[in-house]
This record gives structure tokens, sequence and C-alpha cells, in this order.
């Protein structure tokens, strides 16, 4: 039996090949922080968003992002797939790769992502040479149109975004996982390390996570515990999880004791 | 009288988009410049003249999920 090597399990999203299935958010926290939670996490790659700039007085995210890491743009703000190819061009034009998160929402309450318009974005954004990675609610339909619209995965919501309620969906994620013939990335509510075991188990590719982390005492000391714990996921879904009685007990002990023989 | 993020403002008629991120005070190398939805490539900054009338969008990053 050979022991789990992230080397020898590659995870390969739009033609790039990463060790990691660990996306990290960079939202919500301090970025003096950045640095020692992207390492923590052993992420490769980061997401980011796009706002009016600031002054040089302040500080610029990118200054604090290790070298190397991939920086995933997501198109938040965009309400429709016009918008959300309108930032995810600009993103591209800050030279920053070819890779966008698709986010569309027209909700303010929920933030739920809207999957009809996130499919349009996507076929453009593909039609543009992006690696389109779309934020979407599970559904399997809808899911069936990102593949045939481009997309480089497809990243189902575990419960709202920001909620840390984990995996409300879980069973519409399980048939994206069993039907869809892309990297299934769980995105946003994933509150616990334990949760994204449990999406990593199910055979999920990989997580995004941010508020978790930066809404957790120590981001640092929190990024480390979910990265070993996708990795004890990922383990457990190559190895084949044991099975499930109906009922009754199993042994695990031999029963040909001494004691009442 | 230009919009610049949003805000009228009334310096930077016929002044390149360089001038304009120097004086407000922005790292060219890490800003994107949108003129009228129109995305203006870093090597037109020294060239390209903001004119009366123009929307102008200066972004960047910002740390999100």
């Amino acid at each position: 039996m050979q022991k789990y090597d992230a080397a020898n399990d590659p995870f390969i999203l739009g033609g790039h090949t990463f060790k990691s299935r660990f996306i990290l958010g960079s939202g919500k926290y301090d970025v003096n922080l950045i640095n020692a939670a992207v390492e923590d996490a052993g992420a490769e790659i980061i997401t980011l968003a796009l706002r009016r700039a600031n002054t040089k007085d302040e500080e610029n995210i990118l200054d604090f992002i290790p070298k190397g890491v991939t920086l995933l743009p997501n198109t938040s703000g965009a309400r429709t797939a016009e918008e959300a190819v309108r930032i995810a061009k600009l993103a591209r034009a800050l030279g920053c790769g070819d890779f966008v998160k698709v986010e569309i929402m027209r909700d303010s309450k929920y933030l739920l992502p809207d999957n009809q318009e996130t499919i349009r974005a996507t076929e453009m954004l593909a039609k543009e040479g992006f690696v389109v990675m779309p934020y979407m609610y599970p559904d399997l339909y809808s899911a069936r149109d990102l593949v045939n619209a481009g997309a480089a995965c497809i990243m189902p919501l575990a419960s709202p975004i920001g909620s840390n309620k984990g995996l409300a969906t879980k069973e519409f994620i399980q048939i994206l996982v069993d039907e869809i013939d892309l990297p299934i990335i769980v995105d946003a509510g994933i509150g616990r390390p334990s949760q994204a075991c449990e999406a990593m188990e199910m055979g999920a590719a990989a997580i995004m996570a941010n508020t978790a982390i930066a809404t957790a005492g120590n981001i640092p000391a929190m990024a480390y515990a979910f990265k070993n714990a996708i990795i004890a996921g990922r383990q457990a879904y190559l190895s084949g999880l044991g099975r499930v009685l109906a009922r009754g007990a199993s042994a695990s002990d031999p029963l040909t004791g001494f004691l009442h023989d | 009288m230009i919009y610049l993020n949003g805000e009228k403002n009334n310096n930077y008629n016929n002044s390149t988009i360089s001038n304009m991120l120097k004086e407000e005070n922005y790292e060219s190398l890490k800003v994107v410049v949108e003129i009228n939805e129109e995305i203006i490539p870093r090597d037109g900054f020294d060239t390209y003249l903001i004119k009366d009338g123009d929307t102008v969008e200066v972004l960047s990053f910002v740390g999100g999920g």
C-alpha cells in the first residue's frame, strides 16, 4: 500500500496541474495575513475581486501573495453575463492569466448564484479563451449546460456564501460528482475542516473556502487545518470508503473467544 | 468634466492616462484603466488622451472569495 502523495495525484484544471486541492479566498481578512494563510493552506490558487482602485498609499493585495500562486479573479458584483464578461476582461488586462471564477448574483439577501446568467457568461468567456470556473447552485441540468458552455469545472455551493453552515446541498452535490465529467469544486458555505473533508470523501475534486478561515480565531492555523482535512478526505475517497450496514452490527473482533465457549 | 471612478472631475481633460494616474497617486502597474467601457492597454497610457465627457474607471484587485 502506497502512502498518499499529492504529487502522484495531480489536480488538473484548464490544462494546468496543481498539487493542492484547496482554493483559498482572500476576502475579509488583513492582507498581512495572506502570505501565512496561503503557505499554511498549501494553496496554489487564490481568489481575488476587482474593485475601484485605492491610491498607492494603501496596501495592494498583490504585494502580499506569494510568487507562483495562480490568481483566480472572481466576477463578484456582476448581475448579468455581460457584466461578468466585462469584469473578467478587466481582470485579465491586469495580467493575472486566464482563470476566472464566474459569480453572478441578482439576489442580495441570500447571494445565490443565477445559474442561467452564469451559463451565458461561461459560454461567452470560454469563447474568449478563459479558463472558466462557474460558481453555481447545484442543479444537474444547469451543470450539464455549463459543461456544454465550455466550463473548466463546476463550483456548486454547499450553503449560502459566508454562512459557514456546511454541506446543506450534499445530496445535490453528490449527483453532480456522479454525473458530471468535470472537476466538482465545492465552493461557498463550507465552515469547518470536517465539512471540507466530507465533501472530498464524496468525490469533490477540490474545496474553495474563504469565510471559514477569515472568521477563525487563528487564520493561518485554520488554513492549515483545512489543508489537512482536504488531504484526508481525498485520501479516503481514493481508498474507497468502508461499507455501511443497513442494520445490525458486524463484530470487528474475533468472536471465537474463551469466556462463554 | 469627466467621471473618474464615479466622481465628477475637472482636472484631466486632454491629459494622458499616465499623467492622471500619477496625479491621483495610482500605481500604473497595479491598475487597469477603462474609458467608456473600453479597456485601455497599458502601453497606451502615455499616449491616450482623456477627453471631456469620458467615464474613466481605475480598478485593481482586492481580497475576495
